[in-house]
């Protein structure tokens, strides 16, 4: 066997071989009931079973070396280019669409940090949408990563608080509150991974690697804010609505089985642009910025506002503050 | 139950029997099962290959096919998991304790309690794995696992109690080996199942030698397995308790299940034995007085369980802190909950508390159906611990527009459905092959001059060199050395239009630094054009201010101090003109030197729980832990290797 790797989507011999021995459906079928280790893999992997074109067979060998790699973190700069080739080729071949998937790393003195203007915020949720838009968020199951909760003016009364609110506003009396992942800089939910499939990246933003997460969801029940979302189903994106420009600890498509969270849309905010909920907020309520800049929006607004976090007698130390005008 | 008991008194075993009577009556359970047991072998399969199928059902189509959701999403399996650990509990508590205390009465029930253990927790553990969204992934556990998660934790001691509780309920069974064999043997039974029994024997001989060796094992084993055994419902509990959720994050989780674990554990045990009692016709060893002194250890164990429910929701209820009230009323106010965790209080807690109190004349039926209430009951309250709790989070379930609702889906009923039947068929066919009874034992319990050569030994000390193979050795804490690679930023100047032409330095006005363009038309210097400078930020640009060229065309700004620069200082300038229209839009771009270094932090982030590298204290404890067990188990499988070279008998 030639030991010789090749960069693009060729498949080696020794693959080759192993891929040509499950050929008919019996077998399929048999490994399908028996093996439970196997799983849901091979039912992913069988899934384009019959027909042998050579696309077919690419993809399967190109989803079989996606599904041996290894965690994110521990990977080298060239499997890092080589498991991004092998993703985008995937999503050629399957769905027929051209994807961008960076790498993007933390930039170095950048720490994000997020604050919300509730008495800017009118509840009309074009921040939700930029989200889904932006993110690929499964449309089937609905998922959503911001909430926008309408509550009477007062008090941040959460237990009377309405996401669900199907009338014009801004409301009479009433005023507007999202709620999206705070990024703490203390997670409860990395503590608990028992995979290390999620963690903090150096800008503080608590990232998910799709390809590791074992599901077992102990993260979400971690999460007081509930800011982590389950792929229940395989996740539906229709390809023309489908966000391109991804990275791989981002907006990328997820399988099902395995957790996704806000990201603070890492694939455009290490680049230097807003995400995409800031940039869609028609009310400048939503102000993003750089932590370790002082002179930075964010700064501002700490050291000038009257500000909070919710829950912040958890002591998770959210990266997330609401102020006031 | 038939009440034609053979035995005439309750509490001394009756007619002449001696240990010969024992053996033969014993042996007589392992002969071939007539048609009742037939059927009964085959519905549990049925039920199991139901139970199967659902779980393939749910691997295709994903866990969209639970009533799980984002809400609520951890359910029955979960409840599963926590029930069958906790029934678990029945061998480490009846068996270890007792032989340890070298209470007599305990030898009947001794096999069944230590069965009971294993194939609870053969059935509970997979639970975790049916939970899981990705079980292929399961392996990336061993491969990347991280000691700050619990889940590990509880991979680990339910590895070890597994471990443990096999190797327990082996070495308690060796001794009946060569008498399996020799009646398989005479029975013409199959020669693969005699050489099974001989297999299993490791040449255990009736000698003094080998009942010393045994003892030794028996001793040490019954001696660890038990911390090992509240070590694991423990871990179980944290596995909740260490999040911030109302009603988990609880000091007393720890011990709540423990108790919980061991209550549900004795009447799993209360309950086989009746099962076994009337199934093989064992009256006459399975005794009043057995059901009676674990009626009475179970009564103290409902009183205790009781007294810790009342602890922990009475606190929770009556401080009443915000997401604490949300949870109380959830759990026991006017809901389906509260209706049923009331339905428990009463038909889980106080009817077997009153049925044991006061047994009555018939106390084995009383005993029994306070068993079978218990561990009704105590799926149940499970159950109550798991959901209602994940359904009152910090952020109210309500206003999000999510009917937090769960009750499981047929195919969740199904999986559990299946994972009883096995727990039962698993512990049918055991005792199809091995006597439920240990024969020595109970041979040891009517024959006096043998009585009391099971001598319980201290704890045995660690062997040094033993092969002794902690998990934790085997997972490799990977550090992610995380690279931040400083940009290297080349410098272009940006010249806009052809007429206007912009250069842009740094320079010395006296003591003062300043930052300097200079606009020129054509090689000739632009005089009063307005150009503004800015600093690049990482999200836009920061304004320096604006400045109107002087005669030699050159506008200037102060040099900004302590603005946050790369890793190595450098920011990037731009300085663009404003004004005349004509020249707008022309601008160039430098990079100097001159900022701060943005802070390079060191690859490795710093040992905490959130991150990748667990706190050293925690890594010493597990290990320190898993060293003392498994160098028992060690110490233990070195006993039964030399039972073999042992000589006479």
């Amino acid at each position: 066997m030639t030991s010789e790797r090749s960069t693009g989507p060729l498949p080696d011999p020794g693959d080759h071989t192993l891929l040509q021995k499950r050929v008919d459906r019996r077998r399929a079928l048999s490994i399908l009931l028996g093996g439970a280790a196997i799983g849901t893999s091979a039912v992913a992997a069988c899934a384009p079973l019959g027909a042998t074109t050579p696309e077919s067979k690419e993809a399967r060998l190109l989803a079989w070396r996606e599904y041996i790699k290894g965690n994110y973190r521990t990977m080298t700069e060239v499997e890092r280019a080589e498991t991004i080739a092998r993703l985008e080729r995937l999503a050629e071949l399957k769905r027929g669409v051209d994807v961008t998937i960076q790498s993007t790393g933390a930039q170095p003195g950048v720490v994000f940090g997020y604050a919300f203007n509730i008495s800017k915020c009118q509840g009309f949720r074009s921040c939700i949408e930029a989200c889904i838009n932006e993110n690929n968020l499964d449309r089937r199951a609905a998922t959503q990563y911001i909430r926008i909760f309408e509550m009477e003016d007062g008090v941040v009364d959460l237990d009377h608080a309405d996401a669900t609110f199907q009338h014009e506003v801004p409301a009479e009396g009433h005023f507007y509150m999202g709620t999206q992942c705070f990024q703490c800089a203390d997670p409860p939910c990395v503590k608990v991974c028992p995979v290390g499939a999620t963690w903090q990246e150096p800008d503080g933003i608590t990232v998910v690697d799709y390809d590791w997460c074992i599901g077992c969801r102990y993260c979400m029940a971690a999460c007081p804010y509930w800011a982590r979302r389950f792929n229940w189903g395989e996740p539906e994106v229709p390809v023309a609505e489908l966000n391109t420009n991804q990275h791989y600890l981002g907006n990328r498509a997820r399988k099902a089985g395995v957790v996704e969270k806000c990201h603070f849309c890492i694939h455009r905010t290490r680049k230097g642009q807003l995400p995409a909920c800031a940039e869609a907020c028609p009310t400048g309520a939503r102000v993003f910025g750089n932590l370790l800049d002082p002179d930075s929006e964010i700064r501002w607004v700490l050291a000038n506002k009257r500000v909070f976090r919710l829950k912040e007698d958890l002591k998770t130390e959210p990266r997330f503050w609401y102020f006031t005008d | 139950m038939s009440d034609t008991v053979r035995a005439t008194s309750p509490n001394v075993p009756s007619e002449n029997q001696d240990a010969q009577a024992v053996e033969s009556y014993l042996l007589s359970t392992l002969d071939p099962v007539g048609r009742g047991g037939r059927f009964w072998i085959l519905g549990l399969l049925a039920v199991v290959a139901v139970g199967a199928a659902a779980w393939v059902t749910q691997l295709v189509n994903g866990l969209r096919v639970t009533e799980m959701r984002n809400y609520v999403s951890w359910g029955a399996y979960m409840g599963n998991f926590v029930f069958f650990i906790g029934i678990s509990h029945a061998g480490t508590l009846i068996s270890a304790i007792l032989r340890v205390t070298d209470a007599g009465w305990r030898r009947p029930i001794t096999r069944m309690a230590e069965a009971i253990t294993v194939f609870a927790l053969i059935v509970g553990a997979p639970m975790v794995l049916i939970d899981m969204g990705r079980p292929d992934r399961v392996m990336n556990v061993f491969i990347y696992g991280r000691f700050q998660s619990p889940i590990l934790w509880d991979i680990v001691s339910i590895t070890t109690y597994l471990t443990g509780s096999i190797l327990y309920l082996y070495v308690a069974m060796i001794p009946d080996m060569p008498i399996l064999a020799r009646h398989a043997r005479e029975r013409g039974r199959s020669p693969r199942l005699v050489r099974l029994y001989e297999m299993m024997s490791l040449g255990y001989r009736e000698s003094a030698e080998h009942r010393r060796r045994l003892a030794l094992a028996l001793g040490a084993m019954a001696a660890i397995i038990i911390p090992v055994a509240v070590s694991v419902h423990t871990v179980v509990s944290w596995v909740f308790g260490m999040t911030l959720r109302p009603g988990w994050h609880s000091t007393i989780f720890g011990p709540y299940f423990v108790v919980g674990a061991i209550f549900s554990g004795t009447a799993a045990i209360i309950t086989a034995m009746a099962i076994f009692r009337r199934a093989y016709r064992l009256e006459r060893y399975l005794l009043p007085l057995h059901f009676r002194h674990l009626g009475k250890l179970l009564l103290v164990l409902a009183l205790l369980y009781a007294y810790f429910t009342l602890s922990e929701y009475l606190t929770a209820w009556y401080g009443g802190i915000e997401a604490d009230r949300r949870l109380m009323e959830l759990l026991a106010g006017n809901t389906a909950y509260g209706l049923t965790f009331w339905l428990w209080v009463v038909f889980g807690l106080f009817a077997p508390i009153g049925f044991l109190l006061f047994p009555g004349r018939r106390s084995i039926r009383a005993i029994v159906a306070a068993s079978v209430l218990v561990n009704i009951g105590m799926w149940v309250k499970r159950y109550l611990i798991v959901v209602p709790t994940l359904q009152t989070p910090f952020i109210p379930a309500e206003a999000a527009g999510i009917t937090p609702w769960y009750f499981p889906s047929v195919v969740e009923w199904a999986i559990t459905a299946g994972a009883f039947a096995a727990f039962l068929l698993l512990f049918t066919l055991f005792s199809r092959l091995f006597p439920i009874l240990s024969i020595w034992e109970t041979a040891e319990d009517v024959d006096e001059a043998r009585a009391r050569h099971v001598r319980v030994p201290a704890v045995a000390a660690p062997q040094p060199g033993s092969a002794v193979r902690p998990a934790m050795l085997l997972v490799a804490l990977i550090v992610g050395g995380l690279t931040l690679l400083a940009p290297a930023i080349p410098t272009n100047a940006v010249g806009a239009q052809e007429a206007a032409r912009v250069e842009l330095r740094r320079a010395s006005e006296g003591e003062e630094d300043v930052l300097v363009a200079a606009v020129t038309v054509g090689g000739v210097p632009a005089p009063g054009v307005t150009v503004e400078f800015f600093a690049y930020r990482h999200l836009g640009l920061l304004a320096l201010g604006e400045d109107e060229t002087l005669d030699d065309g050159t506008a200037a700004v102060s040099f900004p101090r302590g603005l946050p620069g790369n890793l190595r200082g450098d920011i990037r300038f731009r300085a663009a003109v404003l004004s005349p229209d004509s020249l707008a839009g022309a601008a160039a771009e430098t990079v100097m030197s001159g900022g701060v270094p943005a802070r390079q932090d060191a690859g490795e982030p710093p040992r905490a729980l959130w991150s990748t590298r667990a706190p050293t204290g925690l890594l010493v404890g597990i290990t320190v832990l898993l060293l003392c067990v498994w160098s028992t188990y060690a110490f233990t499988i070195w006993q039964l290797m030399r039972l073999r070279g042992i000589k006479g008998g």
